[in-house]
């Protein structure tokens, strides 16, 4: 009995033995498989989705966002009232029945899309309705949703992104690896529901967010550029139209826009064409807007200075068998700066002989013709310029801007580098980029390219450019109230895109200018694509310039500096003696940036009396006197009066009609 | 322990209790982890719930905030000012800029 009772014992201690051992050998002992078993049965990973980042302008206003949406599916194998649910998801998602009637029908399916991006609304109330119905077989999956609440505006620049959150075009493209970031998913460990157990703390709000981009562009300047084009291409019937703004002295995009446009949140209906931001892919040929990059690089290699006479042959110039035409006018004998003005194809032809083929093309590619400007938005062109040697004719139709191509970037860029005194900035139009997690900002600085041309013959090419906006010049339109502008009407014919030469009565009227001449802020290139009403670039595109320079400046609450007797308001208490009116003169004076010849050697102002303005700006350049101007036509007088002392280096001169 | 003694008594009836007690010391220590680790659960649950209530908020600014882009978009303003308020463009020479300099000039 008693050795009965032992062999139970010890049987039952051998099992228990074994039962621990294996215990122990399944606790202490690690095993792939049973590891994967637990895993599957304790743990759950929650998936954090990423938020594409935000794009805003310069003052904060939403571009491109990213909201939280559900996408709904069905399963249609687990679904056991179809005619029920039909009827249901039918009247929620205002679908036809019929439809879901169809998808409900395929059931060897276990997944299939019913609708996509339905809002928190939508889901609550159906998600309600199904429990009260007690239906089953639908479901959610949360997916993020990008929307341009501007919708049109700015949408070539912005671009679109696909289905799945993917830059396509524009700056999404650009910038796609900045703005999306990765879905977060963590390993947490469930209920016997299913439920998420918080165990390390707060991880649910830690969802991965993208950075944010600031642009420079600003939204209402952009609205109004956008505006001007549209109205442009609609009153001249105009295949399209572009313009760009940019910051004079950095280069920053302030606005840019082609029109037509198209809805950025609806990018699958538009046709390429309206996608394109065609201010840097396109490049075609800009016409005499180059003509003031050959009076450029005159002025810079002592070919020419503004005042040089240049015989421009009554109207009409033979180069072999071909003959060059100034449009309209005959001119006989002018100088550069009135060439400039009146846009004489035969002057500037002629200059460009003086400085030969080699220097011409210098000149432009100085400027940044011909390459990248490195702008941050994809598909740039660089342009086409032709290889050296150039023959005669070319050469002269290069001087008037054929035989050329160049994008309205490059040629906004390159009116800025002479606005801020010849230095050639990389534009650009992400002002910062914001990490939301960390909270830095990484700001984007100016970057200067290279020197295109000095102080001096910059300050010199301002003035000539300042000409073609007086009564004389092409550009009298692209006058603004209150301020003075420089800039050149370009009247270009349109090449054949079918077939060789020009297509007949097609021209892309433009105007590039910048303003205040005297203190410039920003520089404005508008063009006009095959306008049908009128063509001339003085007509169809210096009035646009007119339009957005005049809310431009407005804007940025620059106080006018040329007060004339037009646009001053009568008051008995704003006319006053001659020394309230110097107190009351312009605060940007044109400084002239280095002593001249011309006037001024001793300490005693000049008499200037009679003079007209450019001739007073002609005797001052360069003298290091500060001046400032008030009124339009001729000096009546100076504050200091002529024969004074001119020791505090500053004159005020009054002009009068 | 002289403490223990003389609030149990010392000797015998300190010996006879002392197994009790360290019995409850063990069970009330089991409960006490028993409670915590339920609790734990029970603020977890209610972190979650209010953490999805948070990002519910938080996507409801948001919408909200799109809205307000999308309501104040300037072809909006512009066409509510054109058609509802009757309001039109400022023409030349109706803007009057007055200058630091207390010059009052029409744009």
């Amino acid at each position: 009995m008693r050795s009965r009772i032992v062999l139970i014992l010890l049987a039952l201690t051998l099992m228990w033995s074994a039962l621990i051992g294996r215990a122990a050998y399944l606790q202490l002992i690690p095993d792939k498989r049973l590891n994967a078993l637990q895993k599957r049965q304790f743990e759950t990973v929650v998936t954090l989705n990423a938020r594409r980042g935000d794009v805003v302008d310069r003052n904060g206003h939403e571009l491109a966002v990213s909201m939280t949406t559900y996408s709904l599916f069905m399963d249609p194998k687990i679904v056991e009232e179809p005619k029920k649910l039909s009827k249901l998801l039918a009247s929620t998602l205002k679908q036809s029945q019929k439809s879901i009637d169809q998808k409900l029908r395929q059931r060897s399916k276990r997944f299939i899309w019913l609708a996509r991006h339905l809002d928190r609304t939508v889901k609550d109330s159906l998600e309600a309705e199904m429990k009260k119905q007690k239906l089953r077989g639908i479901g959610f999956v949360e997916e993020s949703k990008r929307i341009y609440p501007n919708e049109r505006l700015l949408s070539q620049v912005i671009g679109f992104v696909g289905e799945e959150e993917n830059g396509l075009e524009g700056l999404e493209l650009r910038y796609n690896e900045q703005l999306q970031t990765a879905n977060k998913k963590v390993n947490v460990r469930k209920d016997a529901r299913g439920r998420p157990l918080i165990i390390a703390g707060h991880m649910f709000d830690q969802a991965p967010e993208g950075n944010d981009l600031q642009l420079t562009v600003d939204r209402e300047l952009q609205f109004v550029l956008e505006q001007e084009l549209a109205q442009t291409v609609a009153k001249h019937e105009a295949d399209s139209a572009v313009g760009i703004v940019l910051d004079a002295q950095t280069s920053e995009v302030l606005a840019m826009a082609s029109a037509p446009t198209f809805d950025a949140n609806k990018a699958a209906d538009a046709t390429p064409n309206r996608k394109r931001n065609k201010v840097v892919t396109d490049s075609f040929e800009p016409g005499s807007t180059m003509k003031t990059f050959v009076m450029a690089g005159a002025l810079s290699d002592k070919t020419i200075e503004p005042n040089t006479r240049i015989d421009c042959g009554g109207g009409l110039m033979r180069i072999g068998r071909r003959t060059i035409r100034d449009d309209i006018h005959k001119f006989f004998t002018l100088t550069a700066s009135e060439i400039l003005a009146v846009s004489s194809n035969i002057g500037t032809a002629k200059i460009a002989f003086r400085m030969g083929d080699t220097k011409v093309l210098e000149a432009y590619k100085k400027f940044g013709f011909g390459e990248k400007s490195g702008v941050d938005l994809p598909g740039e062109a660089k342009g086409i310029i032709q290889s050296l040697p150039w023959r005669e004719h070319l050469l002269a139709n290069v001087a008037f801007g054929h035989g050329i191509t160049a994008t309205p970037l490059q040629l906004a860029n390159a009116y800025a580098a002479i606005a801020n005194g010849g230095l050639l900035h990389q534009p650009y139009i992400v002002k910062s980029i914001k990490n939301p997690e960390t909270g830095e900002v990484t700001d984007v600085k100016p970057k200067v390219i290279r020197r295109v041309m000095g102080e001096v013959e910059a300050a010199k090419l301002r003035f000539m450019l300042a000409a073609v906006t007086t009564k004389e010049g092409t550009g009298f339109n692209a006058r603004v109230p209150g301020f003075p502008v420089a800039g050149k009407t370009g009247t270009a014919q349109k090449v054949n895109p079918n077939g060789r030469g020009y297509m007949r009565g097609a021209y892309i009227s433009s105007f590039a200018g910048f303003l205040p001449a005297n203190d410039p802020r920003f520089v404005i290139y508008i063009a006009v694509d095959h306008p049908r009403k009128e063509y001339y670039g003085s007509a169809v595109a210096a009035p646009v310039f007119s339009r957005v320079a005049k809310f431009a400046v407005r804007r940025a609450g620059l106080a006018p500096v040329l007060i004339t007797e037009a646009n001053l308001v009568p008051s008995a208490d704003l006319t006053g003696s001659v020394e309230r009116d110097a107190a009351q003169v312009a605060a940007h004076p044109i400084v002239a940036p280095r002593p001249s010849q011309e006037i001024i050697d001793d300490q005693t102002v000049p008499e200037l009396a009679g003079l007209t303005l450019r001739e007073v700006l002609t005797r001052v350049t360069g003298t290091g006197v500060n001046v400032r101007i008030q009124g339009q036509g001729v000096v009546t007088h100076t504050i200091p009066a002529a024969g004074s002392s001119l020791a505090a280096r500053e004159l005020t001169v009054f002009l009068s009609k | 322990m002289s403490t223990f003694k003389s609030f149990f008594g010392a000797g015998e009836r300190a010996q006879e209790i002392a197994p009790f007690l360290s019995l409850v010391l063990v069970l009330v220590t089991l409960f006490g982890v028993l409670f915590c680790k339920m609790e734990l659960r029970r603020v977890g649950y209610s972190v979650l719930k209010l953490t999805r209530e948070e990002r519910k908020m938080r996507d409801l600014e948001r919408q909200q905030s799109i809205m307000l882009a999308k309501i104040t978009r300037p072809d909006r303003l512009q066409s509510v000012a054109d058609a509802r308020l009757n309001l039109k463009r400022a023409e030349s020479g109706q803007i009057i800029q007055m200058t630091e300099r207390g010059i009052a000039l029409r744009e």
